[in-house]
C-alpha cells in the first residue's frame, strides 16, 4: 500500500447541534482515488467540509490527520497550506476581487514565497486555456455572475494553479453538460498523479473516465456502511444504494 | 407648535423632511359627525368596548396619537383567541375611531376598515407568540376630506402583522406606522399605496424597529401624484443592536402625473448590528414611455395603458383587501383619480 | 530627528508673525465666541486684504454669530464653540515636531514607507522642500498653457483679484451653514486656478503641493475657475495622515464648471483622528459642463462632508464616487447633494461605507430636482459594510422632485462580509485576517479604480492597516 495521506478516525461532526457524522473512519493513500457515494443528505459535503476545516460544522469527537499530522483543530487556510482543497459545490461570489488577484494571492499564501508576475500570468493563461476558460475571466470579479460551468472550471482551474495535494470534489459535475464535464474531466486528470489524492462525491460516473477507482465509500446515517472497490459504482448505477447494503 | 411625523434620524433641514409641515398638522379637535360601524365579525369573536392594557401602552410613529384618542367616538377593542378566516370588517364614515386588537399565542385574524369622508384612525396591534394579524386600511376619502392614520404594532417570537393601507383621496393625508419586533423570527409586511391630487398634502412616517433576532420587514409603497400634490415619505427600517441576522425589504415607487406636483423622500436605513441584511429601492418619475409603447403596439389604448401600468404598481397594496367589491372599487377610483389627472 | 529640530523653529517664527494677537482681544466679544471684529480685521491686516475682503470677512462674523450649530448630524460637542477663536489663533505651544505626532500616525508612516523626508510636510508642519520643487516643475508647465495655478494670498493681489471678487463665496455663502460663515470670516491660504478656454491640463494639479504651509491648513480655501471646454483633474490633499494639532477643519471649495467643461476634484482625506472636519465643496456646473468627484473619507474625529454639484446649465452632469472607513472613535458623516436646475442635467452618486470598531459611518445625501429641470436623470446607490455589532451605519438619503418628467432613482444595501465568502477563501490558504481585509478591499474596489494610481494603492494599504488586528 501506497504512503498514508489522510487518515480519518471516528468522525462525529454536527451543524448547529444536529448531529450529521456519527462515527466516520477513512483512509487514503497517496496516489488514492476515492469515491464517496450515499443517498442525498446522509453527510457526504458534511465530510468534506469538516476535512476542510469550515467552521459551520463542529467536530464532537474523533480525529483527522493529514500527512502524519493531527489536523482536527487547524483553520481552512492552514489547512489549505498542507495541500487539501476543496471543490464547492456552490461556490462563493465575492464582488472587487478579481479571479486572478485572487488565485495569486493564495498561491503566495500557499508557497510563501513572492511569485514571477509574468510568470504566473502566462502559466495562468495556458491553464485557462486548457479549460476553455476566455481569458477575460481572470479580470473578472470571483465567480460573480458566473454561470454554474463557469463557476465549477474556475473551482478546476484554482486546483491545477494550487497544486493541492488532496482535492475534495464535491459534485463537481453536477449540473454540467456533457462538454463541461469532459473539460473538468481532464482537467483533474492533469493534475491527477501517484502522489496526489482525490475524494470525490458524485451521483455520475463520467467524470470519473480516465481514473482508475482505488476504492468506494457508501455514507448512509452518518457512517460508512460500505467500501468496495470500483465495481461498487456498478452496482449502485444500476441497483441503488439497498443492492449494496443488503450484502453487508 | 408640536412637531408631527418626526423623522427616526434627522437631517438637512431646508429639505423640510424632518417633520410634517404646518400644512399637515392636525386639527385640535374632531367633529365626528358620522360613525363607525362593524359590518361583519367572525363567529366567536367578541368586540367590545374596553382596551386591553397591552395595547394601550403601543406608540405610532405620528406623535399624534393622542390627540386621535381623544377626539374618538368610537372604538372596536378585541381580544383574539382563535383563528379565524373570516374578516372583521368595519365601515367609518366622517369618524374618529380607536381600535385595540390583542392576539394570544397562536390566533389569527384579518381586519378590513373602510374609510369614507374625513376620518382619524389609532389602531393597535399586540401579537403574542406566534399570531397572525392582518390589518388593513382602505380610505375613499375625496377632495374636502382629511384622513389621520396612526398604526402601532408589537410581536412576540414568531408573530407576524401585516399592515396594508391604501390612501385613495383626501386633501390632507396624514399617517404613520411603527413596527416593533421584538421577538426573534417575528416579522412586518407593509403595503401602502396612495393616490395624491389636487391640491393634496400628503404626509407619511412608517418605521419597521427590530430588536430581536431573525426577523424580518418588507416596507413597500407605491404611490401617483397629480396636480399640485405635494408629498413627503418617511420609510426607516432600524436595525437595533443585537437583531442579529434581520433582513429588511424596503421599497417606494412614485408615478409623477403632472408638472406642478412635489414628491419628497426619505427613505432610512439605521443600522447598529453587524449580521443584518437591510435593502432599499427607490424610483420616481414619470411612467416608463418604452413599456407604454409596448402595451400600445398590442392595441391598448394609451389610457388605458398608463392605467394598467399604475395599477400593476398599487396592485401589491391592492391585492391585498379581502374583499372583492372594495377592491373593486379601490381600482375604480385609481382609474377616475388617472382620468382626471 | 535633529532635522525637525529646525523645522520646528520655523513654525513657530511664522505662528507668530502671522497670529499673535493675543492684546487685542475684545473681552465683551469672549462671551459669544471669542472671535471679535478686530481679530477678524487683523486676521485681514496681517493679510494686506483688499477692502471688500476686509468688509466680507466682518460681514461673515456678523453671520457666524447668527447661525445656529447644526441639530441634525454627528456631534461636535468636543468642539469649544464658545472660545471658537482658540481654533482660528493656534496656541503658540504648537510645537508640532516629529515627537509630538500621535503614535498610530507615526505607526502608519512606518507601514506605508513614506520617506522621512516627506514625514515632516505631511504631518502638516514642516516647509516641503521636495515638494516646492515638484510643485514649480507643475507650475512651469501648466502655466505655459496659461493656467493660473497660485496660492490664494497672491492671486488676490494680481491681475486675477476682480475674477476672485467675482466668484469668492458665491458657490458657497456665508449664510450657508454656520461653519460656512467662520470659513468667510477667517479664511487663510488654499490655491486658485483658472484654466482658460479649450485648455485641457493633462497633468493633475494636486494641492498636497501647495497646502501644507504652517497654519494654512485648517481654513483654507481652493476657488477653481473653469472655463468653457476645458479640462482639468485637481488632487485634494494627500493619503498619509496628516497630523495638526488644532482640530478643526472649516474649509471651503468652490469650482465653476464652464460650458462644455469637465472637472474631476479627487481627494483622500486621512487628518488625525482628533480633527472635526467640517468641510464645504461645491461645483456650479454650466451647460454641458461635467463635474466628477472622487472622495474617500478614512480619517477625523468627526466629518461632516457632503460635496454639492449645482447642475445650472443644460445637460450638466455630475458623478460622484466616495468611500468612508470609520474605525473606533470615529464619527464620518458623508455623502453628496446635487440640486438638478436646468433641463437634461444627470446626475449618479455612488458611495461605499465601512464601519468597524465602534465607529460610526453614516451616507447621507440630499437630491432636488427642480421645477426647470425636465428629462433629468438621477440615480444614487449606497452600500455599508458592517464588520462589528458595535459600530453603527446610517444610511439617510432624501429625495425632493418637483417635476414630473424626471426620472430619479435610489439604492441602498446594507450587510457585513459573509462567512461563507472568508472560508471560501482560507480554503484556499489564505490567512483569515487576509480574507477579510481582501473582501473589505474587494468592496472597496469600485471607488478605487476611480482614483489615481498611487492613491488606490496607498488606499488599499490604508484599509490592510486599518484592517490588521481586526480580529480578536
Amino acid at each position: 500500500m501506497s504512503e498514508q495521506l489522510l487518515k480519518i478516525e471516528d468522525l462525529k461532526v454536527s451543524v448547529e447541534e444536529k448531529k450529521i457524522l456519527d462515527g466516520v473512519c477513512l483512509e487514503i493513500g497517496e496516489g488514492e482515488v476515492h469515491v464517496l457515494m450515499g443517498p442525498n443528505g446522509t453527510g457526504k459535503s458534511t465530510l468534506v467540509s469538516a476535512i476542510m476545516g469550515d467552521p459551520r460544522y463542529s467536530v464532537d469527537g474523533g480525529r483527522i490527520v493529514f500527512k502524519g499530522e493531527d489536523i482536527t483543530e487547524e483553520k481552512a487556510d492552514a489547512r489549505a497550506r498542507r495541500g487539501i482543497f476543496l471543490s464547492f459545490q456552490t461556490p462563493e461570489e465575492i464582488p472587487g476581487i478579481s479571479l486572478e488577484n485572487f488565485i495569486r494571492t493564495a498561491r503566495q499564501a500557499i508557497t510563501g514565497t513572492p511569485l514571477k508576475v509574468f510568470a504566473f500570468k502566462r502559466e495562468l493563461k495556458a491553464e485557462m486555456d486548457k479549460l476553455g476558460m476566455a481569458p477575460e475571466y481572470a479580470e473578472r470579479y470571483l465567480n460573480v455572475g458566473f454561470s454554474g460551468g463557469e463557476k465549477k472550471k474556475a473551482e478546476i482551474l484554482q486546483l491545477l494553479m494550487l497544486k493541492p495535494s488532496l482535492a475534495l470534489l464535491d459534485e463537481t459535475d453536477s449540473g454540467l453538460d456533457v462538454d463541461a464535464v469532459r473539460t473538468v474531466t481532464e482537467g483533474i486528470n492533469a493534475w491527477h498523479n501517484e502522489h496526489n489524492s482525490l475524494l470525490i462525491i458524485t451521483h455520475n460516473a463520467k467524470i470519473l473516465e480516465g481514473l482508475k477507482v482505488d476504492k468506494v465509500h457508501v455514507l448512509e446515517g452518518g457512517r460508512i456502511v460500505k467500501t468496495g472497490g470500483a465495481e461498487l459504482i456498478g452496482e449502485i448505477t444500476e441497483g441503488g444504494f439497498n443492492a449494496v447494503k443488503e450484502d453487508n | 407648535m408640536e412637531k408631527f411625523n418626526i423623522i427616526p434620524s434627522p437631517t438637512w433641514n431646508r429639505l423640510g423632511v424632518n417633520c410634517a409641515e404646518e400644512s399637515a398638522s392636525i386639527p385640535e379637535t374632531f367633529d365626528s359627525v358620522g360613525a363607525s360601524v362593524i359590518t361583519a365579525c367572525p363567529e366567536g369573536l367578541e368586540v367590545g368596548d374596553d382596551a386591553p392594557i397591552a395595547c394601550e401602552e403601543l406608540k405610532s410613529s405620528t406623535g399624534f396619537d393622542e390627540i386621535i384618542e381623544n377626539n374618538a367616538e368610537f372604538s372596536f377593542n378585541a381580544t383574539v383567541e382563535d383563528k379565524y378566516a373570516h374578516p372583521l370588517v368595519i365601515n367609518t364614515e366622517d369618524a374618529a375611531v380607536v381600535g385595540n386588537i390583542y392576539a394570544v399565542e397562536g390566533a389569527e385574524l384579518t381586519i378590513l376598515h373602510v374609510l369614507r369622508g374625513s376620518s382619524e384612525t389609532l389602531t393597535r396591534v399586540y401579537a403574542e407568540k406566534g399570531a397572525r394579524v392582518n390589518v388593513v386600511e382602505v380610505s375613499f376619502a375625496e377632495s374636502d376630506n382629511i384622513r389621520y392614520s396612526a398604526f402601532a404594532s408589537y410581536c412576540e417570537e414568531g408573530a407576524e402583522v401585516r399592515f396594508t393601507r391604501c390612501e385613495l383621496g383626501g386633501s390632507r393625508v396624514v399617517c404613520g406606522s411603527k413596527a416593533v419586533l421584538q421577538g426573534n423570527s417575528s416579522a412586518y409586511d407593509f403595503a401602502g399605496c396612495y393616490f395624491g391630487e389636487g391640491e393634496a398634502v400628503l404626509d407619511f412616517n412608517d418605521l419597521s424597529e427590530h430588536y430581536g433576532r431573525d426577523t424580518l420587514c418588507e416596507m413597500h409603497s407605491a404611490g401617483a401624484l397629480s396636480g399640485s400634490a405635494d408629498k413627503i415619505l418617511r420609510g426607516t427600517i432600524d436595525f437595533k443592536e443585537g437583531a442579529k441576522r434581520g433582513v429588511g425589504h424596503e421599497s417606494e415607487d412614485v408615478i409623477l402625473l403632472g408638472p406642478d406636483v412635489r414628491d419628497r423622500t426619505a427613505p432610512l436605513i439605521l443600522c447598529h448590528e453587524e449580521e443584518v441584511e437591510g435593502q432599499h429601492a427607490a424610483s420616481h418619475g414619470r411612467l416608463d414611455e418604452t413599456a407604454l409603447y409596448y402595451l400600445m403596439s398590442r392595441g391598448i389604448p394609451e389610457a388605458q395603458a398608463r392605467s394598467l401600468m399604475v395599477e400593476a404598481r398599487f396592485a401589491r397594496a391592492i391585492d391585498r383587501i379581502p374583499d372583492e367589491t372594495i377592491r373593486e372599487e379601490a381600482l375604480t377610483t385609481v382609474r377616475r383619480r388617472l382620468q382626471n389627472a | 530627528m535633529a532635522d525637525f529640530g529646525k523645522e520646528k523653529t520655523v513654525v513657530e517664527e511664522v505662528n507668530r508673525s502671522i497670529y499673535d494677537f493675543k492684546d487685542k482681544v475684545d473681552s465683551a466679544f469672549e462671551v459669544s465666541s471669542g472671535l471679535t471684529p478686530d481679530i477678524v480685521r487683523t486676521i485681514s491686516e496681517e493679510k494686506n486684504d483688499p477692502e471688500w475682503m476686509r468688509e466680507f470677512r466682518l460681514k461673515s462674523l456678523e453671520i457666524y454669530e447668527r447661525l445656529p450649530i447644526p441639530n441634525w448630524g454627528p456631534s461636535i460637542d468636543g468642539l469649544d464653540m464658545r472660545n471658537i477663536v482658540t481654533y482660528v489663533r493656534p496656541n503658540t505651544g504648537m510645537s508640532a515636531t516629529w515627537n509630538e505626532v500621535p503614535e498610530d500616525i507615526k505607526n502608519t508612516f512606518e507601514r506605508l514607507g513614506i520617506p522621512q523626508a516627506e514625514r515632516s510636510g505631511l504631518a502638516g508642519v514642516g516647509a516641503q522642500y521636495d515638494s516646492e520643487v515638484v510643485y514649480h516643475n507643475v507650475k512651469k508647465e501648466v502655466e505655459d498653457q496659461g493656467v493660473v495655478y497660485t496660492d490664494f494670498e497672491s492671486a488676490l493681489h494680481s491681475e486675477y483679484g476682480d475674477m476672485i471678487r467675482e466668484y469668492f463665496m458665491k458657490a458657497v455663502p456665508p449664510t450657508d451653514h454656520k461653519f460656512a460663515a467662520l470659513h468667510g470670516a477667517v479664511w487663510s491660504g488654499g490655491s486658485f486656478v483658472y484654466v482658460p478656454a479649450g485648455v485641457s491640463v493633462e497633468i493633475p494639479l494636486q494641492s498636497y503641493f501647495r497646502l501644507n504651509r504652517p497654519g494654512a491648513g485648517q481654513f483654507e480655501h481652493t476657488l477653481i475657475i473653469v472655463d468653457k471646454n476645458a479640462y482639468l483633474h485637481f488632487i485634494e490633499g494627500c493619503s498619509a495622515p496628516k497630523y495638526n494639532v488644532a482640530n478643526l477643519h472649516a474649509g471651503c471649495v468652490e469650482i465653476f464648471v464652464g460650458e462644455g467643461s469637465r472637472v474631476r476634484y479627487s481627494t483622500i482625506e486621512n487628518w488625525s483622528k482628533n480633527m472635526y472636519n467640517l468641510n464645504t465643496k461645491r461645483a456650479i456646473v454650466s451647460k454641458g459642463g461635467t463635474i466628477e468627484w472622487v472622495s474617500g473619507s478614512f480619517g477625523s474625529h468627526t466629518s461632516y462632508l457632503y460635496p454639492m454639484s449645482i447642475l445650472n446649465g443644460e445637460g450638466a452632469r455630475m458623478e460622484f464616487t466616495g468611500i468612508t472607513f470609520a474605525g473606533a472613535g470615529q464619527e464620518l458623516d458623508t455623502g453628496a447633494k446635487v440640486v438638478h436646475a436646468a433641463k437634461n442635467t444627470s446626475s449618479h452618486i455612488s458611495t461605499k461605507s465601512i464601519a468597524r470598531d465602534g465607529g460610526v459611518s453614516n451616507f447621507r445625501s440630499s437630491v432636488v430636482v427642480t421645477k426647470e429641470a425636465e428629462g433629468s436623470k438621477s440615480s444614487v446607490s449606497c452600500e455599508s459594510l458592517m464588520l462589528d455589532s458595535r459600530s453603527r451605519s446610517d444610511t439617510i438619503p432624501v429625495m425632493d422632485i418637483r417635476t414630473d418628467k424626471c426620472d430619479v432613482g435610489h439604492e441602498a444595501k446594507i450587510g457585513t462580509i459573509s462567512e461563507e465568502a472568508v472560508f471560501y477563501l482560507m480554503s484556499r490558504g489564505i490567512s483569515e485576517e487576509d480574507a477579510r481585509a481582501l473582501i473589505v478591499g474587494g468592496f472597496a474596489e469600485p471607488i478605487a479604480k476611480e482614483l489615481p494610481l498611487e492613491y488606490a494603492v496607498e488606499m488599499n494599504n490604508l484599509i490592510h492597516l486599518e484592517m490588521k488586528g481586526s480580529i480578536g
